[in-house]
């Protein structure tokens, strides 16, 4: 009984010792340990007001090892990459989702920190990682220091890098449909860098890291659409055999589904935005992709068929029915560029049956000057041949293209309303603006 | 009397134990600890008048030299003996000084200092995902007088900084860095066969390596080489080590550029000695074979230079029977591998079948006299090497395991090659060169 009472006294000494409380302000000045605040130089100020202030982001630039994986050797990046950077960021991220999604749509789903790297990260196993994203709230850029904003595959692997990652942060607020992770689910596998892209493709998977597992997969699919553009996708997929193709198709089909439902985002609206937004910072340009063993070396018309310009529809409609009234059906021309600054001039006609084909060549001297302006001025004496004798008996009709051909300075450039998308495929439309008039230009499919 | 003793323990530990203003840890407060040593060395950097010289040796080997200097708004200029514009134009980057576990000097956006960390090696070369295995942020490991010593937080790099003088940093402005270090890399593409005489009659052979930034010292005493090395970092006047270079317990910490005699100089013990050049090789190649070379590879040629009429006729037979032999194989380039520890040769021809390629291995193991002769003991040869023993005898069976040889220099009088040759003791008109690698 007494060791009882002698326990319970010792104990509340204690407890009277425990609860004796001080008050007191915790006042550890941290900042004198971390002195997180250098001066501000013009980069925090843009940063502060293109990031910070409109969607509270903060981007850090400045070297801070514990932001990434301790274990690797990386550089910071170097200042005046970081603005370039971040412009395009912007422009090819931020502005196109706050377009679909709506003004608000970025300051509550965008992540709320960048970091920004200036080499690549190192991966045991040969591969280098160009961004990272965790948690919903940091995406890590890596390889700024190569970062180039007129350089097309630059904004490209950029824009496929953020849409991939914001893809991700996406799925950990709404996770995506589970039936995307059957449609190819036997084909994922961890060493999927070592199988090539056609294996990837030709089981259904868009890219080979789509292979690594369905979380990727999906962010791929996402990525992979907006930066090829509808176009290209669709050729690309329209490409494969039946089974991956429909395996496609079907991730396409959720893709979209999950932007609507989810997010309220008509996926594709999203995506011509982005091709939009980088053809207006790094375009395709015509005048140089055009010529001999460049992007594009022929230029194909069918004036009857396509839409033309008012002033150039009448020239061929009178060369057409010069053409008529002596037995031949006018079908199409084409531009055909060759060695030593020549193209071929080949008008396609038939006989009045429409059963035999004819071809009338002739061949042009051309000059592209820095403005993009080109002239065609007549080879003479002309090659002979079959198709350039044809040219010599066709002639006489054809007076009104040929003149209007020969007679005029063209402009190179994209039609008037090409897609954005299609600028740099196969079967884009360009145009030759007649310098003095552009209202009245010639138009057909590059190749 | 037993409980009065407690309670008044009690009673007296609870007044004691309310007692306020106890330190518990004497002295000022860590994060007050840590701001003084911080602003100690925040004064100390952008408190010297005409900056720093630095010196990093990263801990992948190699040295480099820096200016910098630090002004208080986190700013810092620098010039590095890195490459041709990193000598002549001063760049800015930002700087930080922070406790990171220790306070600590960070360079923290790109500058000269980042491209020897960078891991991609299109950079700046080095291994793919580490660089030179440089670093980028510091700690404080000592304040002293008119030096400041840190070593990396992530590869222990070292890092000395100096306070530079006026007419030093005016010569840093002058692109003097640059003037000097082309001064010395013509010297020594031009010399190739440096030594020194270290106060008796044996010529120390002294390397400069440009690339690697290492310079090394051999000697033969007793028919065995010696060696001591050190990465260096061009300043000013010269070079300085890393760590002295030793011979014969005379160290070398530095070595000067006299640009009117146009030669290196060093000083030792006070007395000034002055590197030498010579047009032929320090060392006989016998004795840095498999040390500083490690293979002779003879070309795929059907002449060149230091080829016997002898050898040619003979590596042409070879090759006129591998290609008739069943397998049709074409004799490309001879590889002579020596390895010292197990006195073995390993001759490794490569034979093309069509585009593919094959290694055949004949394996020999040597007895080497004092003075440099050769006997190589053939093994009888496996796998790919078996199937052409009989095509390849004439070089081989007949002559390189037969003949004793001697190793000498050849120098290319064309191409201003030094190449290794190949001399048959018992055939002098049996002789064949290679490069040295």
């Amino acid at each position: 009984m007494k060791k009882i009472f002698y326990r319970s006294i010792l104990m509340l000494a204690i407890v009277a010792m425990a609860s004796c409380k001080k008050e007191g302000t915790l006042n550890a000045n941290l900042d004198a340990i971390d002195r997180n605040n250098p001066a501000n130089i013009a980069v925090d100020t843009w940063l502060n007001d293109n990031y910070v202030v409109p969607y509270n982001i903060e981007v850090k630039y400045r070297w801070d090892a514990f932001e990434l994986d301790l274990s690797k050797d990386m550089t910071p990046p170097k200042e005046e990459m970081v603005i370039p950077a971040m412009e395009t960021v912007r422009d090819i991220w931020i502005k196109p989702y706050e377009k679909v999604g709506g003004a608000n749509f970025m300051k509550v789903n965008s992540p709320k920190q960048f970091v920004l790297v200036g080499s690549p990260q190192f991966n045991g196993d040969g591969t280098i990682t160009l961004g990272t994203a965790d948690g919903g709230r940091k995406i890590v850029l890596y390889v700024i220091n190569n970062f180039s904003k007129t350089n097309r595959s630059g904004i490209k692997g950029m824009a496929n890098l953020m849409y991939h990652e914001f893809t991700h942060i996406l799925n950990q607020k709404l996770a995506f449909q589970t039936q995307f992770a059957l449609i190819t689910k036997a084909d994922y596998t961890a060493n999927w860098n070592i199988p090539s892209l056609e294996e990837a493709r030709s089981l259904g998977f868009i890219t080979q890291y789509s292979r690594s597992n369905p979380i990727e997969d999906f962010a791929e699919m996402v990525c992979n659409m907006i930066v090829m553009g509808r176009p290209l996708f669709d050729a690309t997929v329209d490409a494969l055999p039946d089974d991956p193709r429909t395996k496609l198709r079907k991730k396409e089909q959720l893709v979209v589904e999950y932007f609507k439902t989810a997010w309220n985002i008509d996926f594709y609206e999203l995506q011509s935005t982005v091709q939009d937004a980088i053809d207006q910072l790094a375009p395709v340009i015509l005048k140089n992709s055009i010529g001999p063993n460049n992007l594009y070396s022929t230029f194909t018309a069918k004036p009857s068929e396509e839409p033309q310009s008012a002033d150039f529809l009448a020239k061929w409609n009178t060369a057409k029915a010069s053409m008529d009234a002596v037995g031949f059906k006018l079908k199409e021309y084409s531009f055909t560029y060759l060695a030593n600054n020549i193209v071929t001039l080949r008008y396609t006609f038939t006989n009045s049956a429409g059963t035999t084909t004819y071809y009338g060549d002739a061949d042009y001297k051309y000059t592209i000057d820095n403005a993009g302006v080109t002239k065609f001025t007549l080879v003479n004496p002309q090659t002979s041949g079959t198709t350039y004798g044809n040219m010599g008996v066709i002639k006489p009709f054809m007076t009104a293209v040929d003149s209007y051909i020969q007679g005029n300075d063209f402009k190179i450039d994209w039609a008037p309303g090409i897609d954005n998308s299609t600028k740099g495929l196969p079967g884009a439309r360009g145009a030759f603006y007649k310098v003095t008039d552009p209202s009245s230009y010639l138009t057909g499919a590059l190749n | 009397m037993k409980k009065y003793l407690i309670y008044s323990f009690i009673t007296i530990a609870l007044f004691a134990s309310c007692k306020k203003g106890v330190d518990p840890a004497a002295g000022e407060r860590p994060e007050e600890r840590t701001a003084t040593a911080l602003k100690t060395y925040d004064d100390a950097l952008t408190g010297a008048p005409y900056g720093w010289k630095a010196f990093l040796y990263p801990s992948g080997g190699s040295g480099f030299s820096f200016y910098m200097t630090f002004n208080t708004s986190n700013r810092v200029s620098m010039y590095a003996d890195i490459n041709s514009t990193s000598t002549q134009t001063s760049s800015e980057s930002s700087y930080r000084l922070k406790a990171v576990l220790a306070p600590s000097l960070l360079f923290d956006t790109y500058n000269y200092m980042h491209i020897l960390a960078d891991p991609a090696p299109e950079v700046n070369g080095g291994t793919a995902g580490w660089g030179l295995y440089s670093d980028f942020e510091f700690t404080f490991d000592k304040l002293s007088g008119d030096s400041i010593l840190l070593h990396g937080n992530m590869l222990k790099s070292q890092l000395i900084l100096v306070k530079a003088t006026s007419a030093e940093a005016d010569a840093y402005k002058a692109k003097q860095l640059n003037i000097l270090v082309n001064s010395i890399v013509d010297y020594t593409a031009a010399n190739k066969n440096l030594y020194l005489q270290l106060g008796d009659d044996i010529k120390v052979q002294t390397t400069l390596n440009i690339t690697s930034k290492v310079l090394s010292l051999n000697w033969v005493k007793d028919n065995t080489v010696s060696q001591s090395t050190s990465a260096f970092a061009f300043t000013l006047t010269g070079v300085v080590l890393k760590q002295p270079v030793v011979y014969e317990g005379k160290k070398i910490t530095e070595l000067t550029w006299d640009a009117a005699a146009k030669n290196l100089y060093t000083t030792v013990g006070g007395e000034k000695v002055v590197i030498q050049a010579s047009p032929t090789p320090i060392l006989p190649l016998h004795l840095l074979i498999g040390v500083s070379y490690n293979n002779i590879i003879v070309p795929n040629a059907t002449n060149y230079a230091g080829w016997s009429v002898d050898f040619v006729t003979r590596r042409a037979t070879a090759a006129l029977a591998t290609q008739k032999g069943p397998y049709g194989l074409r004799l490309d380039r001879m590889q002579f591998i020596f390895n010292v520890l197990e006195s073995s040769l390993t001759v490794t021809v490569d034979i093309y079948q069509g585009n593919n390629k094959f290694l055949a291995d004949f394996p020999y193991a040597y007895i080497k006299t004092g003075d440099g002769v050769y006997k190589f003991n053939a093994i009888p040869p496996t796998g790919n090497a078996g199937l052409i023993v009989n095509e390849m005898a004439p070089l081989t069976t007949q002559r390189i395991g037969a003949d004793h040889f001697i190793l000498d220099y050849f120098f290319d009088a064309n191409t201003g090659q030094t190449l290794g040759q190949f001399k048959s003791v018992e055939h002098p008109d049996f002789a064949f060169t290679g490069s040295l690698n």
